[in-house]
């Protein structure tokens, strides 16, 4: 998902109109973009007191925080690990498949698994939900295994997009190399393969955990209520009115984890990519 | 409508790596100079700071005597030709050669007749208003060139262009700069690590190295009259004869050869072209040796030989001969010199 | 599998078998689900019957509701697209700046709607941040529930114009550098770099973006129920209200409301396929 950037050349530098002070203003414009919307929701979650005309909270504490640490959050946040984690466990491996198939296919055929494999993008997820969710009840299926695989289904796009680019530009002769100087197949697959579609592979995984991670609408139609993750209980904090701490806090702890994982998974890259 | 360029004591540092030293060039108007020099020498460093794609850390380029430092590159009027093409994928053959006109606000219609000429010129208007992805690599390489002259660039820059091309290709390409220079007679200075290449295009060629310009001068020059050993090496010749000068004579394993004058008297290397050497019988020569090795380059034979030097560990040299060499190893021979006076240098 | 890369075609088949089949096996039971359920075909209890009345019964609020969505999905993505093209833009041609735009812009790719909702609800709000900040005025608009769906537009903007700056830079990163070294030095100035160059070699990608972004803000639900007015509703809002309607009467109304989305959908990524194809072809 996030690029590694080639070091912008001198001709680019001198790319944007308007001289520097142009330029720092324009940064600065976005950088305000960017952060403003989350600005609110940093103070809130420390803010005690914050009533109306005051611009900064007129007094911090953590209550929005500490009312997070109760049984029920606890549980909601392990089903929101078991749901993201479930989703991409099963959608990386499906992806790759799905992209290695495209790959071996001749044109046509080729082309109608890329067309499945892209078409629940088309689809929005309320309505796969919906539709789905009478099925569902009829063949019996828990509404922990429903929301999984719809979000599964939702989730197969970006694997499969993830794994189609990095096959795009691998290149089948570094295997073969490998087998020219005595690797077997299971070898070559092991140590030149899987180690150089990695990075593809972390990023696949990574927008799958998202998708399950930050589910809101699966989890509210299919779950019914018996599932209760992070999301659904900001969902909740977030309707009611006089609740900022808490949704402030409920959204700082929803966010917190992938942004780590999104650091683990770009920072050695970057690190590598500078030595 | 052609410029000199000048650079004047330029230096350029990447951090603390100096990759061009107190480079000073001239380069007359109409005259094509050849920078030659190994990968890494600075010289595409160089053609960059010159095209205004990239600072100097210090020393000026001057066009036509007036100093061009900070002004933007689109502004120099000088044009570049990278080694990749470069040409751009949204816009057709036609309309990546009318570029330059579209930018100075001309219409679509008067820059692509004035583009049609210079595709004309390189021989490509049939391909015209082709996708830029369908040509092949010579045919790309021949849109860049004509987009840069369809410029009227005052000074043509040439950053080893050719290099990705077949031999066959590059020859072609050789008879187009040809025929670009008697007919529109631009500025060139041209960068490449192929010695060939720079004799076969160049009136003058610079040898640079680790940054540095060793040598400026005419092909010939550089070639018989090398100001060091690196120069000699890099301009392909073979050999460096270890000696003393006394008096404007070289004294070595190869004899006693007259050289420049003005040279201090002390240990110099005499450096004798491998094709100015002849093969003679044993007695006839200025000096003798025995034939070690014969390597084949096709139409030509490396001769090397071991000469007979009266002590000490006895000083290889090689001559190139044309066709069959007449010669086995192990047997002696004689050596002399085509050329009456030689040439040495000190380091 | 792990025998070779580019299986034979029959192995290549049975491969996409495990991806395949749960996506057709789920989109075709929506679909078919969603139209039996909205011509009353396949009803939560009592006989199945006949009828055409969630799509003929309300028609006019339907139409509402499909043009609210349409509104807010077209608005949304050109703001998305206009600020995601000037967010790359700015990566690519500023080194150090440029790099801390990236980061935190990449940073706000894992936020979900649902937060962005959250938050954008916490700064647009009467009296909520951006409305402090300003001294509050008694003329701040009503941004969130107000008319216009202003605050959704908002959202949507903030969270895909980071997505559309990623895709733009994955897309021409690469190659941007040196074209715009070779445009300068054919003539052109930094403005003509950036609308003759950089803006070209973007389009392939901001025409993909602009579809997921579009589909994407059509068919989401978090933004327009937190920060949209009551009325007109969204369709993913109305379809929504209606699935959990108690009256169970209301069902066949929502699945015709989410059919219309993914018809909806459907003809916009019809629609940019047939552009493409024409702008294409014009080159």
């Amino acid at each position: 998902m996030i690029p590694t950037l080639q070091p912008a050349s001198a001709s680019m530098r001198r790319t944007l109109p308007g001289g520097f002070p142009m330029q720092l203003i324009l940064g600065f414009l976005l950088i305000l973009w960017i952060v403003l919307p989350m600005a609110p929701v940093f103070l809130w979650s420390i803010a005690g007191q914050w009533r109306a005309p005051a611009v900064l909270p007129s007094s911090y504490s953590l209550q929005g925080f500490s009312a997070l640490i109760t049984p029920d959050t606890a549980r909601a946040a392990a089903s929101s690990l078991s749901l993201g984690f479930g989703v991409a466990m099963i959608a990386t491996p499906l992806g790759y498949l799905g992209a290695v198939a495209v790959r071996g296919l001749p044109a046509v055929p080729g082309r109608a698994v890329e067309f499945v494999l892209l078409a629940p993008l088309a689809i929005p997820p309320f309505a796969l939900v919906m539709g789905s969710n009478v099925a569902l009840l009829r063949l019996y299926v828990s509404p922990t295994f429903g929301v999984i695989l719809v979000l599964v289904v939702t989730a197969l796009p970006y694997t499969a997009f993830m794994f189609r680019s990095a096959l795009a530009s691998y290149d089948q002769r570094f295997e073969e190399v490998a087998r020219s100087l005595g690797a077997s197949p299971g070898q070559a697959a092991r140590t030149v393969r899987y180690p150089l579609l990695a990075s593809a592979a972390a990023r696949a995984f990574f927008l799958a955990f998202l998708v399950g991670w930050g589910d809101y609408i699966a989890t509210l139609l299919i779950g019914g209520g018996q599932l209760r993750t992070l999301p659904m209980l900001l969902g909740s904090a977030a309707s009611a009115t006089g609740n900022e701490q808490l949704t402030a806090a409920l959204s700082l702890t929803i966010i917190v984890p992938p942004l780590i994982l999104l650091a683990g998974l770009t920072l050695p890259a970057r690190v590598r990519g500078r030595q | 409508m052609s410029s000199s360029l000048e650079f004047a004591s330029i230096s350029r540092s990447f951090g603390n790596t100096e990759v061009l030293h107190q480079v000073s060039l001239t380069v007359e108007p109409s005259c094509c100079v050849a920078l030659l020099g190994a990968s890494g020498s600075g010289k595409s460093t160089l053609l960059r700071i010159a095209a205004g794609l990239d600072q100097s850390s210090s020393g000026q380029v001057l066009v036509d005597g007036e100093n061009v430092n900070g002004v933007p590159s689109e502004q120099r009027g000088i044009a570049l030709v990278f080694q990749k093409p470069l040409l751009f994928p949204h816009l057709t053959v036609v309309d990546n050669v009318a570029f330059s006109a579209r930018m100075a606000g001309q219409s679509r219609k008067a820059a692509r007749q004035h583009a049609m000429s210079y595709l004309e010129l390189v021989h490509l208007s049939a391909v015209a208003h082709r996708s830029p992805g369908r040509l092949s690599g010579g045919q790309e390489q021949r849109v860049a060139l004509a987009r840069a002259l369809a410029r009227n660039p005052r000074i043509l820059l040439l950053d080893e262009p050719f290099s990705s091309l077949d031999s066959r290709l590059r020859e072609d390409m050789h008879l187009l700069v040809e025929d670009i220079r008697t007919e529109l007679a631009p500025t060139i200075v041209l960068v490449t690590h192929d010695r060939r290449e720079a004799s076969a295009l160049a009136d003058s060629i610079a040898v640079l190295d680790n940054g540095r310009i060793l040598q400026h001068g005419p092909v010939a020059q550089l070639h018989y009259q090398p100001a060091t050993l690196a120069v000699n090496r890099i301009l392909g010749g073979l050999n460096a004869v270890p000696g003393e000068l006394i008096g404007d004579v070289h004294h070595s394993a190869l004899g006693r050869i007259a050289v420049q004058p003005g040279l201090v008297n002390g240990p110099a290397f005499l450096t004798v072209r491998q094709e100015a050497i002849r093969i003679v019988a044993p007695g006839d020569g200025t000096a003798t040796g025995c034939v070690t090795a014969l390597k084949s380059l096709g139409a030509h034979t490396l001769v090397h030989i071991a000469l007979s030097g009266e002590s000490g560990p006895s000083e290889t040299l090689t001559v190139e001969v044309p066709g069959d060499p007449g010669v086995a190893v192990g047997r002696s021979i004689g050596l002399r010199p085509t050329d009456g006076c030689g040439w040495a240098v000190t380091r | 599998m792990t025998s070779r890369m580019t299986p034979g075609t029959g192995h290549a088949a049975l491969l996409a078998l495990p991806a395949v089949l749960p996506i057709v096996v789920v989109l075709a039971v929506s679909l078919v689900a969603a139209a039996l359920q909205s011509l009353g075909l396949m009803p939560f209890i009592g006989p199945p019957q006949l009828s055409g009345d969630a799509w003929t019964g309300d028609v006019q609020t339907l139409v509402r509701s499909g043009l609210a969505s349409v509104y807010i999905a077209s608005i949304s993505t050109v703001l998305s697209l206009a600020v995601g093209f000037v967010l790359a833009a700015y990566v690519l041609t500023m080194p150090r700046m440029g790099r801390l735009v990236e980061t935190l812009s990449a940073a706000t790719i894992p936020i979900p709607h649902l937060i962005g909702a959250g938050a954008i609800g916490l700064l647009l709000s009467d009296s909520g941040f951006l409305d402090r900040l300003l001294g509050m005025p008694d003329s701040f608009p009503a941004l969130v529930a107000g008319p216009g769906f202003l605050a959704v537009i908002a959202e949507y903007a903030w969270k895909e114009s980071a997505f559309v700056a990623l895709v733009v830079l994955g897309s021409i990163s690469r190659s941007v550098g040196d074209l715009c070294d070779a445009a300068a030095t054919l003539g052109a100035t930094a403005g003509q770099r950036i609308l003759r160059v950089v803006l070209p070699l973007a389009v392939p990608s901001l025409a993909i973006s602009a579809v997921i972004v579009f589909v994407y803000t059509l068919g989401s639900y978090e933004a327009a129920w937190l920060l949209g007015p009551v009325s007109p509703e969204p369709l993913p809002v109305r379809a929504v209200r209606l699935f959990g309607s108690v009256d169970l009467a209301a069902r066949p109304q929502a699945m015709a409301t989410a059919l219309v989305t993914v018809a909806v959908s459907a003809v916009a990524i019809l629609a940019v396929v047939f552009l493409l194809r024409r702008f294409r072809s014009l080159r």
